[in-house]
């Protein structure tokens, strides 16, 4: 018997955007591959400012001067800036994330099954049960952004 | 499932297992740019916080590099697997994900490490 080649086929994209839930787990895959090409840059950048294992202020001073880039107001560098904005991402990653893993693999905030009757025969999966998460996600985004903005450009 | 790897369901629980683990060590990170960046990130701020809690934060530090790389590079790698579909995606993307994963934990390790032992001696 001939044996029978599986083709795995791509995924179709048109299911994917469709509501928040989607265009949310969209977020999540492109803020995490930019922020692990973020870590792999950030890990080689502190490694080197700390001499690979032989830390001086001269180098500590050279690598991140050049990192830091120059001053764009006072104090403020354009790396703070892209610093700023990465800590946002990645607070908004874990935000998310966390609000991911509740859901999907611990089932939170589900709509119970009901028994059917008719001449209602297909419960609705449209319940705003899980809705609460995401106002919680978007409250402690919020927090977190104000205490970077002051961290990053105010004190 | 071919033998010697791992199940897509037990790389899924460590990708949850392992983002639960960095929203604290992340946290800790983060925390440590407090009152201010600027001055979190001079040479002698970094070395202080090197030594803080008795060198914890350096084990936090640690926990941080190892958690953030696996867990980058396994969504990394669910991600590409989603995109690409040619015969040899799935080794080209492992092979190549898992030698930069190891060369940038030893490069960090070196790292820190070297630093912690420069600053007991």
């Amino acid at each position: 018997m001939a044996q029978q080649k599986t083709k795995r086929v791509p995924p179709k994209w048109s299911l994917w955007f469709k509501g928040l839930d989607e265009w949310l787990l969209i977020f999540q895959k492109v803020s995490g591959a930019i922020l692990i090409l973020y870590l792999l840059g950030h890990t080689l950048v502190i490694s080197t400012a700390l001499g690979l294992g032989h830390p001086s202020p001269l180098t500590w001073n050279a690598i991140i001067g050049t990192i830091e880039g120059p001053a764009i107001y006072g104090h403020i560098h354009v790396g703070t800036v892209i610093e700023y904005l990465i800590a946002l991402l990645a607070a908004v990653h874990g935000a998310n994330g966390f609000r991911l893993i509740l859901t999907q693999y611990f089932g939170v905030g589900l709509p119970k099954p009901e028994r059917h009757t008719f001449p209602r025969a297909v419960p609705s999966t449209k319940k705003p049960g899980q809705a609460w998460l995401k106002y919680i996600a978007v409250i402690v985004i919020i927090i977190f952004l104000i205490l970077a903005t002051l961290v990053a450009f105010i004190w | 499932m071919v033998m010697g790897m791992v199940s897509a369901s037990t790389l899924r629980k460590w990708q949850y297992l392992l983002g639960i683990v960095l929203i604290v060590v992340v946290g800790i990170h983060l925390a440590f740019r407090w009152p201010s960046y600027e001055q979190s990130i001079t040479y002698t701020a970094a070395i202080s916080h090197i030594q803080a809690w008795d060198f914890a934060y350096a084990a936090v530090l640690y926990i941080l590099l190892y958690a953030a790389l696996t867990h980058g590079l396994i969504g990394l790698r669910t991600l590409l697997l989603e995109l690409w579909h040619w015969k040899y995606a799935r080794i080209t993307i492992d092979v190549t994900l898992i030698l930069i994963g190891v060369f940038v934990a030893i490069v960090g390790t070196i790292a820190l490490t070297g630093t912690i032992l420069a600053l007991i001696h």
